[in-house]
């Protein structure tokens, strides 16, 4: 008898949804989709496990390069659509908008270089590395991916050769999402609502809240806080009647969590969470319905990425096997205009950053 | 349009070993995404299956050894079930193609101080059958150097002289779930031994590929 076996390969799975809106708009709650789908996929038919066994230094390397497009545009994101004038409310004014922001994604970052020496048990043996694509890279066939080999690290075939190769596959290909006709260019939509409220002084606060909601009957949830603070700072320059501008500081805060469970009853979850900052200076000047504004000054944002709970292997028990994060800081430079008919107003925006943003947004201001 | 949402993974693995079986859990790269439009996914999965050591004895009357004999009659063996049918089970359904790349032996553990040449006719039998297919002919010369990992086929090269058609059912039964036999018939040219019994491993090697589309 002769007998060799291999890995195998799970194939993929697939969930089908209709249209591509309906694709974009949960791209744009793309960290919540993924983890649902994330879940769903993982109790159906997934042995976390199994993806661990390996090591979860792989998963995480590859993974955090993989997302990171993603991840980036939703931190990038959420700094968009905070204002669209510099002028404040008068006091108890009330603005309520609707925004819808699209992060860029750089051509840079439709792949990314696979180091061989970043892993220990996939490796790429035609040399030392190999740019695969992101998850916003060009939706690619198998004869244009390089194939990534993996290791048998656990002695399979009990030879007791551990760095052999055990199976290849294709690197996992791109999204091809600018290959959609939803959206001319590679981004990551972020829809966001916020209130607006005059306070004493010339200062507006801003505000944005979904409470812990459940989406499911799972326990899955997501939850989203921001504050911001709008401070007209031409009333404290001399002669600033004089100054047929509007100018203030904007400070914007925005915290979004998402928490998925894998096995609820194991305490097993994934969970993202995702911070931005921004302070900028602000000016604006009203032509009739037409306000032109442009803000300039420095915004942050991380977003982390956790695979949390017990797991356990074939051979161990890994804690809180996955962990990555993303950093990014820099000023951003951007330049809008806000169309206000009546109390309705039509906002677009351009914002110049490492993912530059492009707002519309739609909403209603008052006083 | 469609659009699907995908993981990539390994997933656990069964293996078997001579005596038992046991689940080997494994897997390197979790990779999830979004969408794939109209044009689905496309990924290629890999194997390089090797069969057990495949054991060949050489003998020569004792009164020979130490003699070179012109050679030495034919021995037949076989080697079954070359591609477990759950190597590719899984995909099985997502299959559009198998591609056999190529195919390699290796001998192993053939006496020092002794030397011979092979000559090899190799056939497989789809599906348990005893309907043998001529896949090639092939001679191994001085094998007491233990040769490694020599490619016999390369797909795309005009790397030996292996029978196409057969080729074609090989990937056509993978496309099937079927597994397959080798038979080998072995025999030996130019052969010196120390003794009179020379007894040595073959391992074949079958590189494969399973083209996968998910729509």
């Amino acid at each position: 008898m002769l007998q060799q076996e291999y890995s195998s390969i799970n194939p993929y799975a697939s969930i089908k949804t209709t249209t591509a809106m309906k694709r974009y708009i949960i791209t744009s709650l793309f960290c919540a989709s993924i983890l649902f789908g994330f879940s769903q996929k993982a109790k159906a038919q997934l042995d976390l496990g199994t993806i661990l066994e390996a090591g979860s230094g792989d998963v995480t390397t590859y993974l955090k390069n993989y997302a990171e497009p993603a991840f980036k545009g939703l931190g990038f994101g959420m700094n968009g659509g905070w204002y669209n004038t510099a002028e404040t409310h008068n006091l108890l004014g009330v603005d309520l908008s609707v925004s819808v922001i699209a992060s860029r994604v750089p051509t840079g970052a439709e792949f990314f270089t696979f180091n061989n020496s970043d892993y220990t048990n996939i490796y790429y043996k035609d040399g030392a590395s190999v740019d695969v694509p992101t998850m916003f890279g060009p939706n690619l066939g198998a004869d244009d991916l390089p194939q990534l080999s993996v290791r048998d690290f656990s002695d399979a075939d009990n030879d007791g050769d551990t760095m052999e190769e055990l199976v290849r596959l294709s690197a996992p290909t791109g999204l091809g999402l600018d290959e959609e006709d939803f959206m001319p260019f590679n981004a990551v939509p972020v829809p966001m609502a916020q209130l607006g409220i005059g306070l004493f002084k010339n200062t507006d606060l801003k505000i944005r809240y979904i409470p812990n909601v459940e989406v499911d009957d799972d326990g899955n949830s997501v939850n989203l806080f921001g504050l911001g603070l709008m401070h007209d700072i031409k009333q404290w320059l001399p002669g600033e009647k004089l100054l047929p501008i509007d100018l203030s500081v904007f400070l914007g805060f925005t915290s979004l969590e998402t928490n998925v469970y894998v096995d609820k009853d194991l305490d097993q979850k994934i969970t993202m969470e995702a911070n931005s900052f921004m302070a900028q200076a602000v000016v604006s000047k009203k032509i009739s319905i037409i306000t032109p504004y442009v803000g300039l000054g420095y915004a942050t944002n991380d977003v982390t990425f956790k695979m949390l709970g017990d797991y356990e292997t074939e051979t161990s028990v890994l804690t809180d096997p996955i962990n990555f994060e993303y950093e990014d800081s820099g000023f951003r430079a951007n330049a809008g205009l806000r169309i206000k008919l009546a109390f309705f107003t039509l906002t677009g925006e351009y914002a110049f950053q490492e993912y530059d943003t492009y707002t519309v947004g739609f909403g209603f201001s008052f006083r | 349009m469609h659009s699907k949402f995908i993981f990539l993974y390994l997933q656990s693995v069964k293996l078997k070993t001579k005596m038992r079986s046991k689940y080997l859990l494994f897997a390197l790269i979790s990779v999830f995404l979004w969408g794939c439009g109209e044009a689905g996914v496309e990924s290629d999965i890999s194997k390089l299956i090797d069969t057990d050591p495949i054991e060949v004895n050489v003998s020569v009357d004792p009164f020979l050894v130490n003699q070179t004999v012109a050679s030495t009659p034919v021995t037949t063996v076989y080697a079954y079930n070359v591609v477990e049918t759950e190597e590719f089970e899984e995909y099985l359904d997502d299959a559009e193609t198998f591609t056999l790349n190529f195919i390699s032996y290796t001998v192993e553990n053939f006496p020092s101080g002794s030397s011979a040449d092979m000559l090899l006719d190799v056939s497989i039998a789809i599906g348990g059958g005893n309907n043998y297919l001529d896949l090639m002919s092939l001679r191994i010369d001085d094998v007491q150097n233990n040769p490694e990992d020599v490619k016999i086929y390369e797909a795309g090269s005009n790397l030996g002289a292996v029978n196409a058609s057969t080729v074609g059912q090989l990937e056509s039964a993978l496309l099937q779930g079927q597994t397959f036999d080798m038979r080998i018939e072995i025999s030996g040219e130019d052969v010196t031994l120390t003794q009179p019994d020379a007894d040595f491993d073959l391992i074949f090697k079958y590189d494969v590929t399973a083209r996968v589309q998910f729509n």
